[in-house]
């Protein structure tokens, strides 16, 4: 099956030609079929977050290629790569980062607003898509009113809500206990069984060795020590 | 040197504008030696990147070169009075030898610069860099331009004093003088008149297949018609437009129509000419950048526009030029016939 995703001698450096130049990434190359639940693995400083940022397009390389369904996001200018990543990811980060005194269904809306979606159609889609996460119920609360396990949920919806190839979870049990953590992989799974594919950035046992990961990368010193395919 | 805010504003301007596309110029010949889009090195990724950045300042400072045509036209005329002899901007250009040549430099980066802008923003409407290498080959050539241009204004301002008697624009723009300028005031009325309508209409016209059609000879045909009336319309303004508009059978200046005697209506006259001109002479220019596979639906939107628009500032033209032959009291038959 052709890749979804292809890195090629990815290398990413930051504060480059300065005393504190750093290399995060080095050399990477991989790639990760439709339909996936990938996870890379590794120490903290590894790489892991850097390497999901690059793929995300939420930052650019120093050398190399990332092609997103074959097209070349490491040369894409930033006014066509917003389109890029609006239309083809939806991330779901450590922090949730979710804003606390906007009510939930807001919150999972945000990333519709720049597509000028008509409202009605707007508020159906948040709805089912909070509704496919059980907190319909919680559609009118402020996120701050909420558990961590359900701001978890509301940070699954929103980055659901524009309909991604691609899902993008960093470190998503981190704050997690082990119940809801399980509870997040069973939504993962499910959100899997949509065809969607997923990239999860963790050092988590319960996440890599679950049995919805397809892929396993291995990741040191901004470099890949190894990849298992399950 | 005469301390008019006009002429810091211009000379400061030309002058930041000359540093950008120096600096620009620098990263120009990096991109005509290292571009290579299908490398992803380092190097090119970095070139990339640039690029844009660079990009935006230079149209900044070539956006400042297009306002400043205006900018030197008002200026000149303002500082006329300074001048034993000037009565308006005519005067103020003969009172240095490089007048005249500092004016021409000005229409000249006016329209480079304009076709720059619209190179890069082709250049920014596809993903794959279409264009980086030709834009900024063009900047490599403007960047000596806009030097020059900085020179003459430089040297034109400079050299100007108050003591010196300069000759008005009623003996420079007459029948009896000698040049072009002379030329142009003596043309005969009616075939100029003839030739101004005829391109101009002709010129409108070009734009119906145009707008029905995607043939590129159309396109050629209104971009050659759109330069054409360019010229016929500046010596139409010399012959007989300023005519109607001072009511004036011998008065020809083309800038005297900048005053407020006049209801400054040369700014207007002259930005609908220049504009009909220069969105007129870009869909020929620009039609061979339809082969390239990632601009052509982008050309093909933004040409339409530009078609649009070239009708809609030479019918401003034309309407501004013969509301004073309609509209006017003046009447030029009786002096016709009297020779």
């Amino acid at each position: 099956m052709d890749a979804l995703i292809r890195t090629e001698n990815l290398s990413k450096v930051y504060n480059p030609r300065r005393p504190d130049e750093f290399q995060a990434l080095a050399d990477i190359s991989l790639t990760v079929a439709p339909g996936e639940v990938a996870v890379f693995k590794g120490p903290s400083g590894s790489g892991k977050t850097s390497l999901l940022s690059l793929i995300g397009c939420m930052s650019r390389p120093t050398a190399g290629r990332i092609l997103v369904a074959g097209k070349d996001v490491a040369k894409l200018p930033e006014r066509f790569l917003t389109r890029v990543r609006r239309d083809t990811f939806g991330f779901i980060f450590q922090q949730f980062n979710l804003i606390r005194d906007l009510s939930v269904l807001e919150n999972v809306l945000l990333p519709l607003y720049p597509l000028k979606t008509p409202l009605g159609e707007m508020r159906q889609r948040g709805e089912e898509a909070l509704a496919r996460l059980g907190i319909e119920n919680k559609v009118s609360l402020k996120v701050r009113q909420l558990s961590g396990g359900e701001q978890q949920r509301v940070a699954i919806a929103r980055a659901l809500i524009n309909d991604p190839q691609i899902v993008i979870a960093d470190e998503p049990t981190a704050h997690l206990d082990s119940r809801l953590s399980a509870d997040l992989l069973d939504i993962l799974g499910e959100i899997n069984r949509l065809g969607k594919t997923i990239l999860i950035a963790t050092h988590d046992p319960l996440v890599y060795e679950h049995s919805l990961v397809t892929r396993t990368i291995a990741m040191k010193d901004g470099r890949v020590e190894g990849v298992s395919q399950i | 040197m005469i301390l008019h805010p006009g002429i810091l504003a211009l000379i400061c301007g030309s002058g930041i504008a000359l540093l950008m596309l120096i600096y620009a110029g620098g990263l120009g010949v990096k991109i005509l030696r290292r571009w290579d889009f299908r490398s992803s090195s380092e190097e090119q990724l970095i070139l990339e990147r640039k690029t844009y950045l660079v990009s935006t300042i230079v149209s900044y400072a070539l956006g400042f070169e297009i306002f400043s045509v205006l900018l030197f036209a008002f200026t000149v005329d303002e500082i006329h009075s300074l001048f034993v002899g000037a009565m308006c901007a005519t005067g103020s250009l003969n009172a240095n030898p490089l007048g005249w040549y500092a004016l021409y430099a000005k229409i000249t980066v006016f329209f480079s610069a304009a076709l720059w802008l619209v190179l890069n923003y082709l250049d920014g409407r596809a993903d794959d860099f279409p264009l980086v290498k030709r834009k900024f080959a063009l900047l490599l050539l403007l960047t000596p331009l806009v030097g020059v241009e900085l020179y003459l204004q430089v040297a034109y301002f400079l050299g100007l004093h108050p003591d010196v008697i300069t000759s008005c624009c009623g003996s420079l723009f007459s029948e009896s003088g000698s040049g072009i300028s002379a030329d142009l005031a003596g043309l005969a009325v009616e075939p100029t008149m003839a030739a101004f309508y005829g391109t101009g209409l002709l010129f409108l016209g070009s734009a119906l297949p145009c707008l029905k059609r995607q043939t590129a000879l159309f396109r050629y045909l209104f971009s050659l018609l759109a330069a054409l009336f360019f010229l016929v319309s500046i010596a139409a303004i010399v012959s007989f437009i300023s005519l109607y508009i001072y009511e004036l059978p011998t008065h020809h200046c083309p800038f005297d129509i900048l005053q407020k005697n006049y209801g400054f209506v040369g700014y207007p006259l002259y930005l609908s000419l220049f504009g009909g001109a220069l969105f007129g002479i870009l869909p020929g220019i620009f039609q061979p950048l339809k082969k390239i596979s990632s601009l052509t639906p982008e050309v093909g939107r933004v040409e339409r526009k530009w078609i649009l628009l070239a009708v809609f500032f030479t019918a401003c033209f034309l309407a501004l030029a013969t509301w004073p032959i309609v509209f006017g009291q003046f009447r030029m038959a009786g002096y016709s016939l009297n020779g």
